[in-house]
C-alpha cells in the first residue's frame, strides 16, 4: 500500500517533467518547420509535395531516443537507437523491418515490424505508429546489475548464482510528426508507449521484467 | 492548428498510460515453498473433539491426574488414560491447529493455536469444548518447511499457514530501493519458524507437569507463554477465562521455562535467565548465567540447576554439554561441572535421579547426589531409545521420542522396568 503511493507519487512528479520535456519536443520540431521558411500564409510544401512527388516507394528512418522510466528504476532512461527499412505501400500507409540496439539491462537488438499511418498525405504529417518484435540478446553483462538491485534471488542465496539474459517481446504503439524537406530527406519526432517483457533464467529460476517506458524519438529519413 | 490540438491530445493520452505504471516490475518465477492458508475465520472454529487417533508427529508431553497430554505437533493433543501405566489408553484427540504447547490448571488446558491462546474445558472427556480464546496474542509462526527450496512470499492478511505446497511460484519482487517490507518479514518468519511457542509446567495445587521443553508454565494464578524474545502473560484467576495481562521481554532465543516456587528459570541460546516472580505480573530479573552458545531446557533442583546445551545448526555452536550451576546465591550462579554429553534434549529430575535424552546416545540416567561426579554414577543407558523429553513422576517415567511415548517403572532404579509403549504410526 505504502509502495504503492510512493510509486504513485514518483510517477506524477516523473510524468511532470516529461511533460515539459514532450512541450519542448514539440516545441523544437514545430520551430524546425517555422525555421525553414514556412508561414500559415503560403503555400506549405505538402501542397507542394502533394503534386510534386509521391511517397510511394522504399524508405529508411534512423532515430534515436530514450526510453524513459521512473528514476527509481535502476536504468531510468536507456538509450535507443533504430533503423527501419520500409515500403510506402500507399501514399499514407507504410511498413517496414527495423533493428536496433537498446540497453534497458545489458545489450539488446530488437528485432521489429514497423507500421505507419500518415493522417495527411502531404509532406508534413503526423501520423500513428506501432511496432513490434523480439529483443536478442547482444551482451548480458549488464543484466545482473539490474537484476542485484531487484531480485530477492540475491537475498536467498547471496547473488552467487547468475542470471542469464534470454531476450523478450516488445510492443510500442506511438505516434508522431514527419516533415519531409524534399522528396529525399525529411525529420521525425516520435513518441510511444514502449511495452517490453525480457527473460532471464538462472540454475533454479525464472524471471521476467516488465519494463513500461515513454519511447521519445528523434530521427532523420531517406527514401 | 488543428494538428497541433489532435497532438497534445495524443500527448496526454500517451501520459496518461505512461504514469499507470513507470516502474519497472520483476517478477520472479521458481519452484518454493508455497504457503497453504487457513483463514482466521476457520481458525477461530477449529477447536474440536474429535476420535482418538495415532502418534505421528509426537511433541511435548504434560501430565496430570493419570492423564498424558501428548502434543501432536502443529495439529492438536492425544489424551491419554495412563491410571494403569502398563496399559495406557489412548483416549481422544482434541484438533487444535498450530498447537505446540499446552499447559493446565484445574479442569482447563491452555493451548496455543498459532497466534491464539485458547483455553478448553476438559472437565468431561466425552465433551472437550473451547471455552475462551484470546485472539492474535501469539507471534505469527509458521510450520517447519522444505528448506532446499525457498519460501514463496507470505500473506498475513490471507490467515495462518497450515502447511506448504512445494510447486512453482509467480511472485512480484518489491523493489529494494523502498523500505523493504517482504524482506523485513521474511527474516521475521526464518527466525520465528526455528522456534514455535511450546509450555511448560510446575508442579502445584491444580496444576500439571510439564517436561523440560516446556514453553508455557502456570502457577498460582498466571500463565506463562515464552516465544523466542517475549513473556507472554495471563491472568488464570477464573480458568475458564484467561485474560491477557502484559508482554515482558525476556531477552533474545528463549526457548524453554522452568518454574519452581518464586523464581521462573527461561533457558536461552546463550544462557540461563533467572527472574523472581513473586509479583506474577512483574517478573524481576535477577541474574543471568552465561554460557557458550546452544540449545538449553533447564531444571532446578533444590540448589542445583542442570542445564543441558545442544549443539547443532540450529542451535550455534556445536557445544553438547550437561551444565550443573550452583544457585545457592540466585544473585550469583556458580557453574560446578560441565560433562559432555552427544547432543542433548529435554531432561528431568526426581530425587537424586536424573534422566538426560541425549540424542542418538540413547536416554542416560544418573545418581546425582554428588553433582561433581555424575559422570561416574551413570545408573542406566538405553542407546535404543531416542527420546525427545521426559517427565519423572512417583516412580513412572514418561518419555516421549521419535518413535512413540514410553513408560519406565523405576522405582527399583537398578532393575528399571518397561511399562508399555504407544508407538508413532503413519509418519
Amino acid at each position: 500500500m505504502y509502495n504503492h503511493q510512493i510509486n504513485d507519487r514518483i510517477c506524477k512528479r516523473k510524468s511532470f517533467t516529461m511533460k515539459r520535456l514532450l512541450f519542448f519536443a514539440l516545441i523544437c520540431t514545430l520551430g524546425f518547420f517555422n525555421l525553414s521558411g514556412q508561414t500559415p500564409d503560403s503555400p506549405t510544401p505538402a501542397s507542394q509535395a502533394a503534386g510534386e512527388f509521391t511517397f510511394k516507394g522504399y524508405y529508411n528512418i534512423t532515430e534515436m531516443g530514450l526510453l524513459i522510466g521512473s528514476p527509481e528504476n535502476t536504468r531510468p532512461a536507456p538509450f535507443s537507437f533504430m533503423t527501419i527499412n520500409g515500403y510506402h505501400l500507399t501514399e499514407q500507409l507504410s511498413a517496414g523491418l527495423g533493428i536496433g540496439v537498446e540497453f534497458p539491462s545489458g545489450s539488446y537488438m530488437p528485432v521489429v515490424l514497423d507500421t505507419r499511418y500518415y493522417i495527411r498525405n502531404s509532406s508534413f504529417s503526423p501520423f500513428l505508429q506501432l511496432y513490434g518484435g523480439y529483443a536478442l540478446v547482444l551482451d548480458d553483462a549488464g543484466s545482473n546489475e539490474v537484476i542485484y538491485y531487484n531480485s530477492s534471488y540475491v537475498d536467498y542465496y547471496g547473488g552467487d548464482q547468475k542470471y542469464k539474459a534470454k531476450g523478450g517481446w516488445l510492443l510500442n504503439p506511438g505516434f508522431g510528426i514527419r516533415n519531409m524537406f524534399g522528396e529525399n530527406f525529411g525529420v521525425i519526432f516520435s513518441v510511444g508507449y514502449r511495452l517490453q517483457r525480457l527473460y532471464f533464467k538462472s540454475d533454479a529460476r525464472k524471471l521476467m521484467v516488465d519494463y513500461n517506458r515513454l519511447n521519445i524519438k528523434v530521427g532523420i529519413t531517406f527514401r | 492548428m488543428n494538428i497541433m490540438k489532435t497532438s497534445i491530445t495524443y500527448i496526454i493520452l500517451i501520459l496518461v498510460l505512461a504514469t499507470s505504471g513507470c516502474r519497472d516490475k520483476f517478477t520472479e518465477i521458481f519452484v518454493a515453498n508455497s504457503p497453504v492458508y487457513m483463514t482466521y475465520a476457520d481458525l477461530r472454529q477449529a477447536v474440536k473433539q474429535a476420535p482418538a487417533r495415532e502418534l505421528k508427529n509426537p511433541g511435548k508431553l504434560y501430565f496430570k491426574d493419570d492423564y498424558i497430554f501428548i502434543v501432536e505437533e502443529m495439529k492438536g493433543i492425544h489424551i491419554i488414560d495412563n491410571t494403569d501405566p502398563a496399559n495406557p489408553v489412548n483416549l481422544t484427540f482434541i484438533e487444535v491447529p498450530g498447537n505446540a504447547d499446552i499447559a493446565i490448571k484445574g479442569n482447563i488446558l491452555y493451548a496455543d493455536s498459532y497466534i491464539d491462546m485458547v483455553a478448553i474445558d476438559v472437565s468431561d472427556l466425552n465433551s472437550i469444548h473451547e471455552v475462551a480464546r484470546v485472539d492474535s496474542i501469539l507471534p505469527y509462526t509458521i510450520p517447519p518447511y522444505d528448506e532446499n527450496y525457498p519460501l514463496a512470499k507470505l500473506d498475513e492478511e490471507q490467515g495462518v499457514v497450515i502447511d506448504w505446497e512445494i510447486k512453482t511460484v509467480r511472485q512480484v519482487v518489491e523493489n529494494r530501493y523502498y523500505p523493504v517490507y517482504w524482506r523485513g518479514g521474511f527474516d521475521k518468519y526464518v527466525n520465528e519458524a526455528g522456534g514455535s511457542i511450546s509450555g511448560g509446567g510446575v508442579s502445584g495445587e491444580g496444576v500439571g507437569v510439564g517436561g523440560s521443553m516446556a514453553r508455557f508454565g502456570i502457577t498460582g494464578n498466571t500463565l506463562y507463554a515464552v516465544d523466542n524474545t517475549t513473556l507472554h502473560i495471563f491472568s488464570v484467576q477464573t480458568p475458564q477465562n484467561p485474560v491477557f495481562k502484559k508482554d515482558f521481554n525476556a531477552g533474545w532465543g528463549v526457548e524453554t521455562m522452568f518454574i519452581l516456587d518464586d523464581h521462573m528459570f527461561l533457558g536461552s541460546q546463550n544462557g540461563m535467565r533467572v527472574y523472581d516472580i513473586s509479583i506474577p505480573n512483574s517478573p524481576m530479573y535477577i541474574c543471568n548465567f552465561w554460557h557458550l552458545t546452544g540449545c538449553d531446557p533447564v531444571v532446578v533442583k533444590d540448589q542445583l540447576a542442570f542445564i543441558t546445551l545442544r549443539g547443532g545448526n540450529l542451535c550455534g555452536n556445536n557445544v553438547n554439554q550437561l551444565v550443573v550451576v550452583s544457585i545457592k546465591d540466585i544473585q550469583d550462579p556458580v557453574e560446578l561441572k560441565t560433562y559432555p554429553m552427544e547432543s542433548p534434549y529435554g531432561l528431568g529430575i526426581d530425587g537424586d535421579i536424573l534422566f538426560v535424552c541425549d540424542g542418538e546416545a540413547g536416554l542416560k540416567i544418573y545418581d546425582i547426589s554428588d553433582p561433581m561426579t555424575i559422570s561416574s554414577h551413570q545408573l542406566a543407558r538405553f542407546s535404543d531409545i531416542i527420546g525427545y523429553d521426559v517427565i519423572p513422576l512417583d516412580g513412572i517415567l514418561m518419555l516421549i521420542g521419535d518413535d512413540g511415548l514410553y513408560q519406565y517403572d523405576y522405582q527399583d532404579i537398578r532393575d528399571i522396568k518397561l511399562l508399555s509403549k504407544i508407538e508413532v504410526k503413519g509418519k
